[in-house]
């Protein structure tokens, strides 16, 4: 028996009941998704250092702290400059990666294939551990630069998914025509190519940023002196809670939401109008 | 210049970089590590050797055994929370919601948070959950509890929660982008054959929808198990796994030959398991084609 | 008259498969040729290589005297128009047209005006600032043609340009087509499984099959003296059959599934052999009913009528196999109109209208 064959009073309540619950479950989830975030805000204007519910007042004592906290400012600004570095390298290095996969055929296409695209599953302790025991061996420092070439890497694969998924959809006649039309192959790729990729190329740029701002495993390993922010954090969480750690969470969220709107625009205009 | 001439140089210049970089980057510090598995401790740095003691150890002492095994169970119960959870939000965004504007905004809304620091939202579930956290001071003041709890917090169950937490956005775009390929009109056929919603679910939908959940499950099943800040922030000393035994191996201990061995194995396990589901992927690829 | 195009021994592989098989090959200046042929003969590898888009195995291919076998497709004196047309979606129509003038360093004023003109050549004068996305099928050809017409190259190269198109478009264009070959000058080469196209448009027809050319001839002689089986069952229909040459009281006689006809006097020289021979459809004329029927008559019964409009297609069985017949419809005697299924027929093919041909060298 199906629902069809209930009489038609039945079938709409059944219907009714069947669109609460999927609601509730939806809300349910969002919920279980926001909660610690809204808590993360919320107890960031906390009077009081305990985490305790009900909240005892508001105040902006520890956004004060923050501002007053100059390695945490140090630590924001190496993070700017890692993540800017390393999404510039990941792109320059990623692009004519994907290109490479999508249009020519090589020996050993299959290994490198594998090769870059294999950080996205892998957790990204081994790339770490990987890249400290190269720059050991060939008697390396350890550096914000070493960090910036750690984040390059494991965001390699991040820059070719996306990139060449947008490469199918250009078809090689396109590159063809401009050479036939008399563009050299340099001409070819800025005229044609990348023109054509650019919403791929602006996305995976915004998306190895933000990974690379926010990154820790690899970093972990790949520290010097000088401490990224994620790094910073996490040296303020091992002597234990302080809600100071808030008012940094809060403002990477408002920071991370400004990168949405960001990105939402700037990919908008060049949308396609169909899609 | 002639074609092949100049299809060469621009094959040159096109593959040089990313070439050289994947080689010297990616396939010269696994193969480093690789050899330095078979290398042995001589404290307070390590020399080369050749000889399996790091790998013996591995799969003799229970205490390495043990770990591992913890890890794979939880990874395991993550990717199948996430999946549970991830599932039916990622169906009722393609099934149930008629507006693009309102699907897009509530798919928008599960991925946002991947856009918040990972250490941030791990770190809160320990503020949550924690005896002077929010759960134990609602359930105080709504009379369910007399003093505070510390079960909730630094065991593997938090872990599993926090982790799940963390996967669910990863889980839900899979399966969303394979949801979404399916062609309306084949449950539409199905209905119109008479078979029931049900059936009709898990005789067209479900099966089809295999390879998201497969691609979901693996990438959610990798990144937890070689995670290292969730057992750090909420695991406690029962929620010890792999990639913190790797992690001090690195550190404090100064064993890098076995931690480049427990290392290696990770990665077998991973590879092992990627092939696995790639090889799923395409079982589930075969059928619809 | 100068040899615009002219291929010594060309040859292409890919790995173990030979795509084009020792070509040899000149078109004159001016000439519109069609490379005629079934997916997978090779036309669009020749003609890729033609326009530099491969490189060729061996051999070597000169454009207007000059030698040009491995020089980049940018730097010969020929434009390509793809089968999908290749347009550039970023950029609008009329910079599209003006793409290859612009990289070429000309100033942004004379590139636009020069476009124009194309555009214009292909009435599509109003559509200079759209989308490329606007624009149909048939114009989005036009615009490719205009893109490709505007550096004025010695040659154009057109890849199955046609086949996007649905069947009253197809025919329109090909009228065009040929317009535009004549307004303009250059010398067209194109690629086509299409055979009425090669037909309509074209002064020479080169057949292809496996990576050879087959035959290489105007459109009248290839439809009326193929050489081979291939050529005349590919290009039009025809009736194929074997049959030893026998000598007779009046001449050489051959048998059409064991039927006696007699054969076109040329067969005379081949006494004693299997040949293969053919007739179009189109070539057999009923023999009306009542008349006792010459010598060469094929007697059969009537299997099938499929008409079409002016004429029908007969289908006659002749027992050993069967023969397709064209016969107009008319009131007269001796037309379609007057017979019916199922009824004996007889026909009658003359002579000189039997077509003597070779059999496929398969290499």
């Amino acid at each position: 028996m199906t629902r069809a064959t209930l009489p038609p009073q039945r079938q709409r309540v059944l219907a009714r009941i069947e669109r609460l619950s999927w609601l509730v479950g939806i809300g349910l989830i969002l919920g279980f998704l926001y909660l610690p975030i809204a808590v993360l805000v919320a107890y960031s204007f906390n009077a009081s250092r305990s985490l305790t519910w009900p909240m005892s007042g508001l105040t902006l004592e520890w956004y004060q702290k923050l501002a007053s906290n100059s390695q945490l400012i140090e630590a924001f600004y190496n993070s700017i400059y890692v993540a800017v570095s390393a999404t510039a390298l990941t792109l320059i290095i990623g692009v004519p990666a994907a290109i490479a996969l999508d249009r020519i055929d090589f020996p050993g296409k299959g290994l490198f294939r594998k090769l870059i695209l294999l950080p996205i599953a892998l957790p990204g302790i081994i790339t770490g551990i990987s890249m400290l025991i190269l720059f050991r061996a060939i008697g390396f420092n350890l550096s914000l630069e070493t960090v910036i070439i750690g984040h390059a890497t494991a965001l390699l694969a991040v820059v070719v998914t996306q990139v060449y998924a947008r490469l199918q959809r250009v078809p090689a006649s396109l590159s063809e025509a401009s050479v036939d039309l008399g563009a050299s192959g340099l001409q070819t790729f800025f005229l044609v190519t990348l023109p054509n990729i650019r919403t791929a190329v602006i996305g995976a740029g915004m998306l190895a940023f933000t990974l690379s701002f926010d990154e820790i495993p690899v970093t972990f390993f790949l520290t010097g002196r000088d401490n990224t922010l994620p790094m910073y954090i996490w040296s303020t969480m091992r002597r234990g809670l302080t809600p100071e750690i808030n008012a940094i969470g809060t403002l990477i969220v408002a920071m991370s939401i400004v990168m949405i709107f960001v990105s939402v625009l700037l990919l908008r205009d060049k949308k396609n109008p169909r899609k | 210049m002639s074609t092949s001439r100049l299809v060469r140089l621009t094959r040159a210049a096109v593959l040089s970089p990313p070439l050289l970089w994947t080689f010297v980057f990616m396939f010269v510090p696994y193969a480093i590590l690789f050899v330095y598995s078979f290398w042995v401790q001589k404290y307070p740095t390590f020399v080369p050797d050749f000889q399996f003691g790091n790998y013996i150890q591995i799969a003799t002492d229970p205490q390495y055994l043990n770990v591992i095994l913890r890890t794979l169970k939880i990874a395991f119960f993550v990717s199948l929370g996430a999946a549970l959870i991830a599932y039916p939000y990622a169906y009722f965004l393609v099934f149930k919601v008629k507006r693009p504007g309102v699907r897009m905004a509530l798919y928008m809304a599960v991925v946002a948070p991947l856009w918040v620091s990972y250490l941030l939202r791990a770190y809160t579930w320990k503020t949550i959950l924690g005896t002077t956290g929010i759960l134990n001071s609602f359930l105080m003041s709504a009379g369910i509890l007399s003093e505070p709890s510390s079960v909730f917090l630094y065991n593997q169950t938090a872990m599993i929660v926090t982790l799940i937490y963390v996967f669910i956005p990863f889980m839900v775009m899979p399966i969303y982008a394979v949801l979404e390929k399916i062609p309306h009109n084949l449950t539409e056929a199905s209905g119109d054959l008479g078979v029931g919603r049900f059936r009709t679910f898990f005789k067209v939908t479900l099966p089809l929808s295999i390879p998201g959940i497969v691609a979901g499950f693996t990438m959610t099943f990798c990144l937890s198990f070689g995670d290292f800040i969730a057992p750090f922030l909420v695991g406690g000393p029962d929620g010890l796994m792999v990639a913190n035994v790797i992690a001090s191996q690195f550190g404090a201990s100064l064993n890098w030959p076995l931690g480049s061995a427990l290392a290696i194995v990770m990665l077998m396990i991973v590879l092992t398991i990627i092939t696995i589901s790639d090889r799923f992927e395409r079982l589930g690829q075969g059928k619809f084609a | 008259m100068t040899k615009i195009i002219e291929t010594t021994n060309l040859t292409k592989t890919y790995g173990a498969v030979l795509a084009v098989d020792d070509i040899s090959l000149s078109v004159e200046e001016g000439e519109f040729v069609t490379l005629l042929g079934p997916s997978g003969c090779g036309k669009s590898t020749l003609l890729r290589m033609i326009g530099g888009f491969e490189d060729p195995t061996s051999g070597q291919i000169s454009l207007d005297g000059k030698e040009v076998t491995h020089v980049s497709p940018s730097k010969r004196a020929v434009n390509m128009v793809f089968q999908d047309y290749a347009l550039f979606p970023h950029l609008s129509v009329g910079k599209n047209v003006g793409y290859g003038l612009r990289v070429a360093g000309m100033p942004k004023r004379e590139v636009a005006e020069k476009a124009r003109e194309a555009l214009a050549l292909v009435g599509l004068e109003g559509r200079y600032d759209d989308s490329p996305r606007m624009l149909s099928g048939g114009q989005r050809q036009r615009v490719a043609l205009a893109r490709a017409i505007v550096r004025r190259p010695k040659v154009l190269l057109l890849d199955e340009p046609l086949s996007a198109l649905d069947a009253n478009l197809r025919e329109q264009m090909q009228i065009e087509l040929k317009h535009l070959h004549t307004k303009v000058g250059l010398t067209f080469v194109l690629v086509t499984h299409d055979q009425t196209e090669a037909l309509t448009m074209s002064d020479r027809v080169v057949v292809m099959r496996n990576g050879r050319i087959v035959q290489d001839a105007s459109p009248q002689e290839l439809y009326e003296s193929p050489k081979t089986g291939y050529v005349a069952g590919f290009v039009g229909s025809t009736n194929l059959f074997r049959s030893s040459v026998t000598i007779g009281a009046n001449g050489p006689v051959i048998k059409c599934f064991g039927q006696e006809l007699a054969a076109p006097a040329a067969a005379g020289a081949l006494s004693g052999q299997e040949v293969l021979f053919g007739f179009r459809p189109e070539k057999a004329a009923l023999v009306p009913g009542g008349s006792e029927p010459g010598q060469n008559a094929l007697r059969g019964k009537i299997a099938e009528i499929v008409y079409h409009g002016q004429s029908a297609r007969i289908a006659i069985d002749l027992g050993s196999g069967q023969v397709l017949v064209d016969l107009q419809i008319s009131d007269a005697a001796g037309s379609a109109a007057q017979i019916q299924e199922g009824e004996e027929i007889a026909i009658e093919v003359a002579p000189h209208k039997i077509m003597i041909l070779a059999d496929e060298v398969v290499p």
